[in-house]
C-alpha cells in the first residue's frame, strides 16, 4: 500500500472541505461550517494500477498567509491552492500560499492551484486572470464541489503526479 | 656388580616399576608434538589466565585494548544493524529502569489509596491476602488489571502516515489512515501549542473512559497503543522495547519513507506482540461500552477543542450564527494566530438583530468577535416582514401576512387603518403587492343599517302643498335621530355624511309648475332637518313629476327621497 499526505490550503470559505467532501463521499452541502485547526480525511484510488491512499489534510482557512502552519504542511506529498471565483482576493490569496508552501516544505512537490465556485453566477477572476495563470505555468483547474465538476480529475491529476 | 643379564633385569625390573610413569611420559611427549592438542590444552585455561593477568594489574587489557578497538570499529562499519541492534535495548533498558521506578512509585499510591478504602469487597480482598501470604495491594492489583490491548498503530512523524496497524479481531474502528493523520496533528498542535520553545513535550497519554492511548515516541517513528483497563505496569517499557526492536530493524526504509508502506510488513510481528500482553487475572473482560477507536477519535477531538481551539470552536460557532441569522450578509471572517478574536466583517439590515445581541442570546460573550458592520437593506422575506411589520401597528382584530411579495392584510380594522397601511406597505421595500380583498371594517355594516333606514323613509306631502303634516312631519324626527347617529358613526370613521333631498310631484299642475313644486318641497325639508339639529351638508333637486306615471292624484308622488352620501374627510387627506 502507498500512503501520500496531501494538503487543502487557501482563505477562508473557499470550499476546501466542500471539496473534499465531494470527492470522498460525493456530497455537497449549502450550509458553511468552518474548519477549525485541520479535518483528515481519506481516499483509495488507482493509479496506474497501483493502489494507493491519499490522505487529505483539510486545513483551516486563513485569510493571513504569513504564519501558515508548518507543522501541519510538514511531511506533504502533494498539495492544492484552493481560491473562490467569487472572491479575487481569495486567488492572490493561493497564489501566495502556493509559493510559501513550496518555500517551506524545501523541494518542489506537485501542487495544483484550484479555481472552485465555477458554478457562481458572479464571477471576479476573469478571463484575464486565467491567461495570466496560464502563461505563468501555473497548474490549475476550474473546479465546483456544488456541480462535481473537475473535482476527480484535479486529485487525480495530483495523485498521478505524486506517482511520478 | 651389575651383569648384562643384572642390566636386563635392571630394565624388567624399571618396566615393573614405573610402566605407568613411562606410558605417561610418552604421551606427554606426543602432546608437546601435537600443536592440535596443545591449543585444546591452552583453550582449557586461557580465560583464567586472562582474568587472573587483569586481577594482577591491567597489562593485559592494556595490551589487548587497541586491538579489540580496531576490530570493533571496523565491525561496525561493516554491519551497522547488528550493533544497533544490539546497542538499542541496552540503552532503552536504561530509560525502562527509570521509567519503571516512576512506575512504581504510582502504584505505591494507588495502593495505598485503595487502603484506604473500604466496601465489602475490599474486606474480601483483605481476607484473601492474608489467607494467601500477598500484600494487600498486590491481591487488589490482581482483580482489577483487567485490561487489553485493542490497537496498535505504528506511524511514520513526519508525515502523520500509518507504516503499519494491528488490531485485536472483535475491534470495530475507524479506519486506521485517518485516526494516524489525526493523531499527528494533535501532536503537531499540541508541540506548537505548548512547546514552542523546542524541548521535548510531546503528548504521551489521553484517558478517555476506561480507554487509555499511550503513545511511544521513536526517533522517527511513534506508536500508539489504544488499551482498555488499567495496563500492567510493565506496559509503557514493553512498547519502548517494541518501538526499539522497530527502529533497529527498520532505520533504512523509515529514513527512505516516500509513502510506500510494503516495507513496513515485517514490522507487524512487534506490534503483535504487544495486542498478546494480558493481564486478565481471573479472566473476565472489562465489558466494552463503547468501541475502542471511536472513543478515541472523540478524545483527540475533545483535545483539539480543549487548548486554543476551545475558542475557535466558540468562536466558529459564533460566526455561523451570526451568518445564519437573516438580514446579515457575511463577508469576511480575519483569524488572527493565537487566542485574539476573530474580525468578521458583514452587511447588516436595521431589522436583524445585531451581531451582539445574536452572541448573548446564545449564551457567549458579546465580545467572542469583533464586528465591523456595513448596513444595508435586505430582501430577505424574514426581514421584510420584520421591517413592515415595524412600521404597522396592527389592531388587535387585524393581522398581516407576507409571502412571496405580497401583503395581504385580513381581519377587521378600521377603514382608515385598511388605506393607510395600504400606503404604507407598497412604499416599503421588499414588498410588490398589498391585498387588503380579505380585510374589512365592521363598522361599514352598521354604516349601511343606517343608510338604508334613512333612505327609506318616505315623507308624502299634502296636494299642492310644499311642507309634510301630521304623520309625514313627524317622520322628520326619526330622520334627524338617524342623521345624528349616521354622522356620528362617519366621524368615527373619517368619513363625511351628505345628504341629498330629492323633491317629487304628482301628474295635476304644468310641469313648470311641477318643478317649482319638487324644489320647494325638497328645500323644505332640508331646512326642517337643519332646524332640528341634522347639520350635514344637504343638496335639494326638484324632480318635478318625472317620476310620476297615469294616475293623476297618487299621494305616492307627492314626496321626497333621501339619499345619503359618504366621502372621505378631505381635510385628513387620502
Ligand atoms: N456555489 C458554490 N458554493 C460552494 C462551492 N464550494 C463550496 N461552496 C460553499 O462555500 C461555503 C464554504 O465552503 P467550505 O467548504 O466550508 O469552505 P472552507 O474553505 O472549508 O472554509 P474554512 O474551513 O472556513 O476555511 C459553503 O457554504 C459551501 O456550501 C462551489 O463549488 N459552488
Ligand atoms: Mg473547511
Amino acid at each position: 500500500m502507498i500512503n501520500k499526505k496531501v494538503c487543502i490550503m487557501g482563505a477562508f470559505s473557499v470550499g476546501k472541505t466542500s471539496l473534499v467532501e465531494r470527492y470522498v463521499h460525493s456530497i455537497f452541502s449549502d450550509s458553511y461550517l468552518s474548519t477549525v485547526g485541520v479535518k483528515i480525511s481519506k481516499k483509495d484510488i488507482m493509479v496506474n494500477n497501483i493502489e494507493i491512499a491519499m490522505v487529505l489534510w483539510d486545513m483551516e482557512g486563513k485569510d493571513d498567509f504569513s504564519d501558515i502552519n508548518m507543522t501541519y504542511l510538514r511531511g506533504a506529498m502533494g498539495f492544492f491552492a484552493v481560491a473562490d471565483f467569487t472572491r479575487k482576493e481569495t486567488l492572490d490569496a493561493a497564489l501566495q500560499i502556493r509559493k510559501r508552501a513550496t518555500e517551506l516544505i524545501g523541494k518542489s512537490v506537485p501542487n495544483i492551484l484550484l479555481l472552485n465556485k465555477e458554478d457562481a453566477a458572479i464571477r471576479e477572476i476573469t478571463d484575464a486572470h486565467l491567461a495570466e495563470l496560464t502563461d505563468s505555468g501555473i497548474q490549475f483547474f476550474l473546479t465546483s464541489a456544488k456541480t462535481g465538476k473537475n473535482v476527480e480529475s484535479a486529485f487525480i491529476s495530483l495523485a498521478d503526479q505524486m506517482m511520478l | 656388580m651389575i651383569s648384562p643379564d643384572t642390566a636386563e633385569d635392571m630394565k624388567k625390573l624399571k618396566k615393573l616399576l614405573l610402566q605407568d610413569e613411562i606410558d605417561r611420559l610418552n604421551k606427554i611427549e606426543a602432546q608437546i608434538n601435537d600443536p592440535l592438542s596443545e591449543t585444546e590444552r591452552v583453550s582449557g585455561v586461557i580465560a583464567e589466565a586472562v582474568i587472573m593477568s587483569s586481577n594482577k594489574n591491567n597489562k593485559f587489557s592494556k595490551a589487548i585494548e587497541p586491538v579489540l578497538e580496531n576490530s570493533l570499529i571496523q565491525n561496525i562499519h561493516k554491519q551497522p544493524q547488528e550493533y544497533i541492534n544490539l546497542l538499542f535495548p541496552i540503552i532503552g533498558s536504561t530509560i525502562r529502569k527509570s521509567i519503571s521506578e516512576t512506575l512504581n512509585s504510582m502504584l505505591g499510591s494507588f495502593s495505598r489509596g485503595l487502603e484506604k478504602s473500604f466496601s465489602l469487597k475490599g474486606l474480601k480482598w483483605r481476607i484473601e491476602a492474608i489467607r494467601s501470604g500477598k500484600s494487600f495491594s498486590e491481591v487488589v492489583m490482581l482483580h482489577t488489571l483487567v485490561y487489553s490491548v485493542d490497537q496498535v498503530f505504528l506511524i511514520h512523524s513526519g508525515t502523520g502516515l500509518l507504516l503499519m496497524h494491528v488490531e485485536r479481531k472483535d475491534t470495530v474502528s475507524k479506519d486506521a489512515d485517518m485516526v494516524s493523520g489525526m493523531l499527528t496533528a494533535i501532536q503537531d498542535f499540541a508541540k506548537d501549542c505548548f512547546n514552542k520553545d523546542g524541548g521535548d513535550n510531546s503528548l504521551n497519554s489521553l484517558k478517555m473512559d476506561t480507554y487509555t492511548l499511550f503513545i511511544e515516541q521513536g526517533p522517527s517513528v511513534y506508536i500508539a497503543c489504544v488499551t482498555n483497563g488499567i495496563p500492567p505496569p510493565e506496559f509503557p517499557s514493553k512498547l519502548r522495547e517494541c518501538i526499539e526492536l522497530i527502529m533497529a530493524e527498520f532505520r533504512e526504509p523509515i529514513a527512505r519513507f516516500d509513502g510506500d508502506t510494503a516495507p513496513f510488513a515485517g514490522a507487524g510481528k512487534y506490534l503483535l506482540d504487544l495486542l498478546d500482553v494480558k493481564f486478565a487475572e481471573d479472566g473476565k473482560n472489562i465489558s466494552r461500552k463503547v468501541k475502542a477507536t471511536p472513543v478515541i477519535v472523540l478524545s483527540l477531538l475533545f483535545m483539539l477543542l480543549l487548548c486554543k481551539s476551545y475558542s475557535s470552536y466558540k468562536m466558529n460557532k459564533g460566526v455561523n450564527l451570526i451568518k445564519a441569522e437573516r438580514g446579515i450578509f457575511l463577508v469576511d471572517v480575519k483569524k488572527p494566530w493565537g487566542f485574539k478574536p476573530w474580525h468578521i466583517l458583514l452587511y447588516r439590515d436595521d431589522f436583524a438583530l445585531s451581531a451582539q445581541e445574536i452572541l448573548k442570546n446564545n449564551g457567549y460573550r458579546e465580545d467572542l468577535l469583533t464586528v465591523q458592520s456595513i448596513p444595508f437593506i435586505s430582501y430577505d422575506p424574514e426581514i421584510v416582514r420584520r421591517r413592515i411589520m415595524s412600521k404597522l401597528d396592527i389592531p388587535k382584530d387585524a393581522a398581516a401576512f407576507f409571502d412571496n411579495g405580497t401583503l395581504t392584510l385580513k381581519g377587521s380594522a378600521a377603514i382608515r387603518w385598511i388605506t393607510d397601511a395600504r400606503q404604507i406597505a407598497l412604499a416599503t421595500p421588499g414588498i410588490l403587492r398589498v391585498d387588503i380583498s380579505e380585510i374589512y371594517d365592521p363598522r361599514f355594516n352598521e354604516l349601511e343599517m343606517r343608510i338604508s333606514e334613512i333612505e327609506k323613509i318616505y315623507i308624502q306631502f299634502p296636494h299642492d302643498k310644499s311642507y309634510p303634516v301630521g304623520q309625514d312631519a313627524q317622520k322628520l324626527e326619526d330622520v334627524v335621530n338617524l342623521l345624528v347617529k349616521l354622522e356620528k358613526l362617519a366621524k368615527e370613521m373619517n368619513l363625511n355624511v351628505s345628504l341629498t333631498v330629492y323633491g317629487h310631484t304628482d301628474l295635476t299642475g304644468s310641469i313648470k309648475y311641477n318643478y317649482e313644486l319638487s324644489q320647494e318641497r325638497a328645500k323644505t325639508i332640508a331646512y326642517m332637518l337643519f332646524a332640528r339639529g341634522a347639520h350635514i351638508a344637504v343638496s335639494i333637486f326638484g324632480m318635478g313629476s318625472d317620476y310620476a306615471e297615469n294616475s293623476h292624484d297618487d299621494p305616492e308622488k307627492r314626496r321626497i327621497e333621501l339619499k345619503v352620501t359618504l366621502l372621505p374627510n378631505a381635510e385628513k387627506g387620502y
